[in-house]
């Protein structure tokens, strides 16, 4: 922890307080014109925003058919917004929003999320092993199937985080056009800080070439919904798409779900 | 004695010795794959396996087999009938695929009211004018009316006669060759945005009732878009000459 911590983080908690951490009724028009160039097919709901001395943050989640995620718009004053993070899940915080001096923002994304899932009626849905409010269940979806036989689990539902945890994960890399029964696919979030968004999904690898991951239209429920081939026509240009095998005989801790 | 250079180097080569053993007996004991290959090993295969059956477990299948579209956002049976494979074989025969993000930017983005007609409404006309602006294109069994899932009425003076439009509320590609009551739908539209400079105008998208009637399809159609029947449409060609050299 350094020290501009001690100094940055009461100054911004002074202005992140409860009045701050809302729902204003209007969204400035700059702000809701980038989201929607984004991704001009998602349907976008507004969660709220988060404002310290020098930056609004503004929280939207975007749909588009299998799909959901997590966006957070910047707009410093005097300034043009910007896409500050984007992905299925923003937890673990990384980038700016894991530095200390964050911790007020991160608090009130979490709250805005929790509100939003409660408007929603979805706390019956969080894992009881997520203490965050989760959006999408990518990750938990494949943890379900994947841990109980393997010991791995990911424990995250960001597209970027399952990328990073299966490189370095007892795992084999493969070739997603020839990936194995059983393999994890997964094609991560890209965005650029104009736009566009290009949401990121992850699934595994079924019997016969389908793929079974978490899809919004069914409230994130683990679902029979692309074959790879429709997979890679979907995410490979833009996203990329990644395949790992699970290496077999991994001692893993077992841990609850 | 030996030489102090020889006690070295034996013990020095009984230490790597050791080590090495204990390397391998490491890459022994977490998995079968030989160190240093890039192939899943028989035993990662049968878990592999083990996951993949278990994936299929407990999930959401779409009724019908993998390629039956699943209800949601790209699910034209709102639209009746044989909405849609009437869309899937509009988009095979002149080749459309889901818009990309560069193609989107390029093609002209408008706002737009979107509304259902039926054959059952009062006012449905047979034929429509879908039948004389017909060329031949959207109908896969040849008949000239207006055909659910590729049919949309336009007003032809803001989007000309057989233009190939884009609607992402509902991710359908329709041909604009029917026309509805075009002046009557300016003048009760006339204080609507979408009957603006950036708008174009109402889009009335066909529906095939079967055992529904005119204002339950109208509902329905409403519930599937959303959003008070306000949305957006992408002009991916104007005009038919979209068509030429398709087969």
């Amino acid at each position: 922890m350094n020290g501009s911590f001690f100094i940055l983080y009461p100054l911004l908690w002074t202005f992140i307080c409860s009045d701050a951490v809302g729902r204003p009724i209007t969204i400035p028009a700059a702000v809701s014109a980038l989201v929607q160039r984004a991704d001009p097919q998602a349907n976008v709901e507004y969660c709220g925003s988060v404002s310290t001395n020098r930056v609004d943050y503004y929280l939207f989640l975007l749909t588009r058919k299998e799909l959901t995620g997590i966006v957070l718009v910047q707009y410093p004053t005097g300034k043009a917004p910007s896409v500050a993070d984007a992905d299925t899940s923003l937890f673990p915080f990384s980038g700016f929003l894991q530095h200390s001096f964050a911790q007020p923002l991160q608090e009130g994304i979490e709250e805005l999320l929790t509100r939003r899932n409660l408007e929603k009626n979805r706390a019956a849905r969080q894992g009881i092993s997520h203490q965050v409010p989760e959006i999408s269940a990518v990750g938990r979806d494949i943890d379900h199937v994947v841990y109980p036989i393997s010991g791995f689990r990911l424990g995250s539902d960001s597209t970027r985080e399952i990328l990073r945890l299966l490189r370095t994960g007892p795992t084999l890399s493969v070739d997603p056009k020839d990936a194995p029964p059983g393999s994890i696919i997964v094609s991560p979030t890209q965005f650029y800080n104009d736009g566009p968004i290009f949401l990121g999904h992850a699934g595994i690898l079924g019997l016969d070439g389908s793929i079974y991951s978490a899809d919004a239209r069914y409230g994130g429920a683990r679902t029979k919904n692309f074959t790879l081939s429709s997979w890679l026509r979907r995410f490979s240009g833009t996203n990329g798409t990644y395949a790992f095998v699970i290496r077999a005989r991994f001692s893993g801790n077992a841990r609850g779900l | 004695m030996k030489p102090r250079g020889l006690r070295t180097f034996g013990a020095l080569f009984l230490t790597t010795s050791l080590f090495l053993l204990g390397c391998d007996d490491e890459d022994t004991a977490e998995s079968e794959t030989p160190s240093g290959s890039s192939q899943p090993s028989q035993s990662d295969l049968v878990q592999g396996m083990t996951i993949a059956t278990q994936a299929g477990t407990g999930a959401a299948i779409p009724e019908g087999d993998s390629n039956t579209p699943v209800p949601g956002y790209n699910d034209l049976s709102v639209l009746g009938g044989d909405a849609n494979q009437n869309q899937q074989a509009f988009r095979q025969r002149f080749n459309l695929s889901d818009p990309t993000q560069e193609q989107l930017a390029q093609w002209e983005e408008y706002d737009a009211r979107l509304t259902a007609y039926s054959n059952k409404d009062a006012d449905w006309q047979s034929p429509t004018a879908a039948s004389a602006n017909w060329i031949g294109t959207t109908s896969k069994n040849g008949d000239p009316l207006a055909v659910e899932g590729t049919t949309v009425a336009v007003d032809f003076n803001r989007i000309p006669r057989g233009s190939l439009i884009y609607i992402p509320a509902l991710d359908m590609y329709a041909e604009a060759n029917d026309t509805g009551a075009t002046g009557m739908w300016a003048q009760s539209d006339a204080s609507q945005t979408d009957y603006g400079a950036a708008g174009a105008g109402r889009v009335d998208v066909y529906n095939l009732a079967g055992d529904r009637s005119s204002s339950q399809v109208e509902k329905s159609f409403q519930n599937r878009v959303g959003t008070d029947e306000y949305g957006q449409i992408y002009v991916v060609s104007r005009g038919p000459g979209w068509k030429k050299g398709s087969g």
